[in-house]
């Protein structure tokens, strides 16, 4: 009884925001208040999004922009776990990288994009680029924290029992790095997500990002208003979808919280 | 029973350890000059005060510290580095929460000849051992910290090692549990002809399971007295001599004032 009165309260709580906005921006363009020209009432920006959806527009430049993003944070995750297990494992491969890392990582996505497109031309690469670095980093940083992290005591158990490098690696090192890489994994996403479409807004003849810099060419802010409120709810689903996983996977790092 | 097997010696020696950590650019003394000696099969127990360096001898023993000067050898090898033939219950249980208690225990199995299921199985007679049967598949962070403790303690034995360190194994288990562990070792020991040394704070512990007694001293650890305990097992722990032996052991602690002396018996 409890129990549901206190799922209702949160349902409630965690809706209650978005709600708010949305009504305030309903009241505002149905009174009157601001130039629909400029921003249009919800009404329509959802009827917007049904003619997108039914005409087969959204799903194509969403799609399209979601195979970049997969194939961009592929590469950088892959990248990113690999070359931070060998810099978490081996202080001189984390001295001779980290000054490169701590240059290079400062760097906004955005710097990068004029470079790319000079070198891999305005195609598929030069963008699966952008987001394979959005990618890289956060995986990379995280893998690097993961490994150094791991508790000595318990690499001391595995040195008791004369266990070989690969089986400390393994079944020690990288267990227990593993929480931090996937968090690493689910920021990383969040990036690759963020910078396809920059990417795409800047130099591309599809995606979603695309979608967004033509409608604004042709002054259509209800299509622009659709298509960034997809770019959030995709990420939002996308992280919820991780975040689902990430729990299973894991079900060890959340029983300290169960027993609570 | 003798297994007296014409193994290769294993007796234990600690000759003239000392031990001192740098902490703050300041040498802190822990172990002075500690002499000892441990044959093949003994029993001997460390009692002494927190922090007078008793984790310490045994990490020095394991190989996993390097002693600051003297020598320590196991048969005629000297300690550089840990080996399997020497076993460790660590004072925390120190599992891996991210594996199942059955995985954890089978992670002592040092033996890589074993196929698959006879790993499962000598995990699931040592599981018995230890009285967590039926938590094949628990997490570590899903049990108690005596069950823990127990599951640390069958990794340990698992591994078959001749030579058994213990660090206050029992210290998180409650009187009965203690009780039953400490009967289940002595059986261990009896059976498998191990030789152990065990850190307890329980001085009626340490009476009940050793052959011999080591007393340290305050940091820098010494050894003050090593008391032999003659009387054939199982012990009884209301027996004259077992009080005999607590009260001299106490006496060592509390100094020579008989008086409170008899309170604490
Ligand atoms: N790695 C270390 N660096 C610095 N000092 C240490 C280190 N390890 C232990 N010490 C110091 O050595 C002393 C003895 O520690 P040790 O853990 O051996 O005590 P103990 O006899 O096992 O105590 P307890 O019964 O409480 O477990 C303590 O003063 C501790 O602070
Ligand atoms: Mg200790």
């Amino acid at each position: 009884m409890n129990k549901a009165k206190n799922k209702y309260l949160s349902f409630f709580q965690i809706i209650i925001a978005p709600v708010f906005v949305l009504l305030l921006w309903l009241a505002v363009t149905e009174a009157g208040v601001v130039n629909t020209n400029i921003l249009p009432s919800p009404v329509k920006v959802v009827k917007t999004f049904g003619a997108l959806i039914e005409s087969g527009k959204l799903w194509k430049n969403l799609s399209t922009s979601f195979f970049r993003v997969l194939k961009g944070f592929a590469l950088g995750a892959v990248s990113g776990i690999f070359i931070g297990t060998a810099m978490g494992l081996s202080g001189s491969m984390n001295k001779i990288l980290s000054s490169l890392v701590g240059i290079l990582r400062p760097i906004p996505m955005i710097a990068w994009i004029p470079m790319l497109i000079l070198w891999l031309g305005i195609g598929e690469k030069s963008k699966v680029a952008v987001i394979f670095i959005g990618t890289f980093w956060p995986v990379l940083l995280n893998t690097i924290t993961g490994i150094l992290s791991v508790d000595g005591k318990l690499l001391e158990v595995a040195t008791v029992l004369e266990k070989s490098r690969l089986e400390v690696l393994g079944k020690v090192v990288m267990p227990s790095a593993t929480p931090s890489i996937i968090t690493g994994v689910r920021l990383g996403f969040g990036t690759a997500w963020t910078c396809v479409v920059a990417a795409e807004m800047i130099a591309a003849s599809s995606g979603i990002g695309y979608m967004i810099t033509y409608a604004r060419e042709l002054s259509q802010p209800d299509v622009v208003l659709a298509g960034v409120f997809t770019i959030g709810i995709v990420g939002l689903l996308i992280d919820a979808g991780l975040l689902r996983l990430q729990k299973k996977l894991l079900r060890w790092n959340y029983l300290r919280d169960e027993r609570k | 029973m003798e297994a007296g097997n014409a193994k290769r010696n294993k007796e234990l020696q600690i000759r003239h350890v000392y031990k001192s950590f740098r902490v703050d650019a300041e040498n802190l003394e822990v172990l002075r000059d500690v002499n000892l000696e441990i044959g093949e099969g003994e029993f001997v127990s460390i009692v002494g005060f927190s922090g007078c360096g008793k984790s310490t001898l045994l990490r020095l023993i394991m190989g996993l510290d390097p002693v600051t000067e003297g020598q320590i050898s196991i048969g005629e090898n000297e300690v550089k580095k840990p080996s399997r033939e020497v076993g460790m219950v660590f004072q925390e249980a120190r599992l891996f929460p991210w594996s199942s208690i059955a995985k954890n225990v089978e992670f002592g199995i040092s033996d890589k000849s074993l196929s698959k299921q006879e790993k499962k199985e000598m995990t699931r007679k040592y599981l018995e051992l230890v009285k967590l049967n039926g938590f094949e598949d628990a997490f570590p962070a899903q049990l108690s910290g005596g069950m823990q403790q127990r599951a640390g303690i069958a990794r340990a034995l698992i591994g078959n090692p001749d030579i058994l360190l213990l660090d206050e194994p029992f210290g998180a288990l409650d009187a009965f549990t203690r009780i039953n562990m400490q009967n289940e070792i002595l059986d261990i020991w009896r059976k498998e002809n191990k030789t152990m040394l065990l850190i307890t704070h329980d001085i009626d512990e340490a009476i009940f399971l050793s052959d011999r007694i080591v007393i340290m001293s305050e940091r820098p650890g010494t050894i003050q007295e090593v008391i032999r305990v003659e009387s054939a097992r199982p012990r009884d722990r209301g027996s004259e001599e077992f009080l005999k032996i607590r009260k001299h052991i106490l006496k060592c602690f509390l100094g020579s004032s008989d008086i409170d002396l008899e309170y604490y018996i």
